[in-house]
């Protein structure tokens, strides 16, 4: 159980930690504890976790798996109420936070208030257009040059003079797939086409 | 052909698909990736083939790999590229963006040849004396630049939307023509010679265009 928690908030907090781990130096999101910030803490927190649980694992023995109740000490059973005292009051700060469903938490948290005239509930994650995609709202597909509309007549700036063609010929190289650029050096008068993966070096008759 | 580097795309810095690529200057020449990861060549006729092995499927012996690594961007963030192109006056690589299925935006980005760092972004916009016009609801966005070249201070942009070849002045940041290329389908490239633009197609031939 230690693990699976662990697990899903090493997930959580790199996900934050993702977002803005990559930011300027002394820029982040919310406070920053011993020079680095919250997120960050607890995807330190949940890791070691996750290393004294396999740390822990690794000295059961099996006489350490007999049934047997045990009774908790004092110590441990005022870690087990203080831990509970937190869960609960991050319930409760979440709800008031961002209220019941249908409302939504906002992507940057609200000052919290025990008040209830300064806690402002959510729905703008439901106004349309509501972007749903697997790899999520950014997933910007890769670009397709067959895919575009090739008449001029359809252009955002309408009808537009023509160039005069002065020539149009197929370059004399054997390319080993669709070329993908075109480039000319005056320096050496050669031309450089590009594929997938390879590059053409050609002289000034694309041969 | 004079050669013919195959770069093994997938070792180190993911190159994707080589959208652009562009002659640079101390005989180098840089290859771009649509994801604006780059390469940067020197043809050798005396490399070290062994050496090289790590880097190019073929022609490991005529060319040596000098840098490869990924431009970083701002306004064109989360938007793929599909052209190249080098300004020797200020010694700089230019790249544009094309519109994706989240967002139109055309982002010209200038990287300074010395640390290939990001040293410029704009999205152009029309010159008062060019006399073109926007449609309703319509945007610069939606051409889909697939080749560039720079000359005389004028950035040549080839959009295989349209099939339209954009003017950008490079100082005023506008664009200062626009004209429509006849027969032209599905550009994937342009280049400088001389007075002349070459503007190369997917199928493999060439359009030959006067300058502007």
């Amino acid at each position: 159980m230690a693990m699976l928690i662990a697990g899903y908030g090493m997930l959580m907090s790199l996900r934050h930690v993702g977002m803005h781990g990559a930011r300027d130096v002394g820029q982040g999101f919310s406070l920053e504890i011993m020079g680095a910030h919250t997120y960050t803490w607890a995807l330190f927190s949940y890791w070691v976790c996750v290393l004294a649980t396999g740390a822990l694992l690794l000295l059961v023995r099996p006489a350490h798996l007999a049934i047997e109740v045990r009774t908790l000490n004092m110590l441990e059973r005022v870690t087990g109420w203080v831990f509970v005292v937190v869960v609960g009051g991050n319930i409760v700060q979440a709800f008031a936070s961002t209220g019941p469903p249908p409302f939504m938490g906002q992507s940057d948290p609200i000052r919290f208030s025990f008040n209830p005239r300064h806690w402002h509930w959510s729905l703008e994650e439901w106004r349309p257009p509501i972007k749903v995609a697997f790899r999520g709202r950014w997933a910007v597909r890769k670009p397709d040059v067959t895919a575009a509309i090739p008449d001029p007549a359809t252009g955002p700036l309408g009808t537009l003079p023509a160039l005069a063609v002065k020539g149009r010929k197929p370059i004399g190289l054997s390319l080993d797939g669709p070329p993908t650029d075109l480039a000319y050096d005056a320096a050496t008068d050669r031309f450089l086409i590009t594929i997938d993966a390879g590059i053409y070096l050609a002289d000034a008759s694309l041969a | 052909m004079k050669s013919h580097p195959i770069i093994d795309v997938g070792f180190s810095v993911d190159l994707g698909r080589f959208a652009g690529a562009v002659f640079l200057d101390k005989g180098e020449l840089i290859a771009v990736g649509e994801n604006k990861s780059y390469v940067v060549l020197k043809p050798n006729d005396k490399a070290n083939a062994d050496s090289n092995f790590r880097y190019f499927r073929e022609s490991r012996d005529q060319f040596d790999e000098v840098a490869r690594s990924r431009f970083g961007t701002v306004r064109a963030r989360m938007l793929y590229i599909m052209s190249a192109a080098y300004d020797a006056a200020s010694n700089s690589i230019y790249t544009i963006t094309v519109p994706s299925n989240v967002v139109k935006r055309m982002v010209v980005s200038r990287f300074d040849r010395r640390d290939m760092v990001l040293s410029e972004e704009l999205v152009p916009t029309l010159a008062r004396s060019a006399g073109l016009t926007l449609g309703e609801d319509r945007s610069l966005g939606e051409y889909m630049i697939t080749g560039a070249a720079v000359g005389d201070g004028q950035l040549y942009a080839i959009s295989a939307a349209h099939s339209t070849l954009l003017t950008l002045d490079l100082a005023t940041h506008r664009i200062v023509a626009a004209h429509v290329v006849p027969g032209l389908r599905n550009p994937v490239g342009l280049a400088a010679r001389g007075s002349d633009l070459y503007l190369l197609g997917a199928d493999g031939t060439v359009t030959v265009v006067a300058r502007p």
